[in-house]
């Protein structure tokens, strides 16, 4: 039951991150290419990981590439924030 | 990517707003209808009319201008609205107008442009700024 | 280590929340509130991660993180399909 949910959540992510990397390719916001990214690095995070290390979320490789991922999302909203009316 | 030819001729504010704010071409081309006769009552039969539609489908986007607080109903006359929006929407809504005027295609696309609305709503949430 | 990364991705979730659904509830663009829902659920998720570690350590909180997690993503999936209008 772990493995199907893992792989529906990769499979989910994926979908996810395209619909985002598409709203880049038509807006050319970076904003939203942060976001796809973010969601593609969580998706195949999981998998990546429960291959090697199982469920063990304490592992310090799963953790750091996580942080990775929400760190992607926390900079693209600093991002939009930070630059007035710049056209991207 | 070659860029859009006709991006330069929208304004960044108003292309904001016609994603945002206009759902479709009949609403624009309703919206024109009623601004062109300010503050006088408008029945929705005429709408109809001018737009070759249904009824139903003119009172349904009678509704939708109501609702974004572009015409307000007439007391008294049930399926009558007047053009009556505040300062700032009237003021937006005559840059669209004009963007729809020189620009039809440019805007037209924009309008159908689901994509670009769906990431622009989404973008907006997260302007800490309400600007 | 990991309750700190798990903390701020749980609040990193909570604040995309409550800037989407803060949004919807002024717009209400229905996308927004899937994508609210998603990243709810998402901070959900990463505070039964560090509940499965430190608090209920003989019960296997996996399932359920899994779970909170697929549901999150599946939220938002169903809002940019279905509000695509």
């Amino acid at each position: 039951m772990n493995e199907m949910m893992i792989g529906a959540i990769a499979a989910a992510s994926f979908a996810a991150g395209l619909f985002f990397f598409r709203f880049w390719r038509s807006t050319h916001d970076r904003f939203f290419l942060l976001f796809a990214l973010s969601f593609w690095i969580e998706g195949v995070n999981r998998v990546m990981l429960y291959e090697t290390v199982g469920l063990n979320e304490e592992a310090p490789v799963y953790y750091l590439i996580r942080l990775v991922a929400y760190g992607l999302i926390l900079a693209a909203i600093v991002d939009k924030n930070r630059a007035p009316r710049r056209r991207k | 990517m070659t860029p859009d030819p006709d991006r330069g001729a929208i304004a960044d504010d108003v292309r904001r707003f016609i994603l945002t704010s206009i759902p479709s071409v009949p609403f624009m081309e309703a919206m024109l209808l009623f601004k062109a006769l300010p503050g006088q009552p408008v029945e929705t039969r005429s709408i109809a009319e001018r737009l070759y539609i249904g009824e139903k489908q003119a009172a349904a986007l009678v509704d939708q201008l109501c609702e974004a607080g572009v015409v307000a109903p007439v007391e008294g006359s049930p399926s009558t609205h007047r053009y009556a929006p505040p300062a700032d929407l009237a003021a937006m809504l005559d840059r669209a107008a004009h963007a729809y005027v020189d620009n039809l295609i440019g805007v037209t696309r924009l309008i159908h442009s689901r994509t670009g609305r769906m990431a622009h709503q989404f973008a907006d949430a997260f302007k800490l700024r309400k600007d | 280590m990991a309750a700190i990364i798990y903390s701020l991705c749980a609040l990193t979730c909570i604040a995309c929340a409550v800037l989407l659904l803060r949004s919807y509830g002024r717009t209400r663009f229905r996308m927004l509130f899937w994508a609210g829902l998603c990243f709810s659920m998402l901070a959900v998720s990463n505070v039964l991660n560090m509940l499965d570690r430190y608090i209920f350590r003989d019960v296997d909180l996996a399932p359920a993180r899994l779970a909170t997690a697929l549901v999150a993503v599946l939220l938002i999936v169903f809002g940019l399909i279905w509000e695509g209008e």
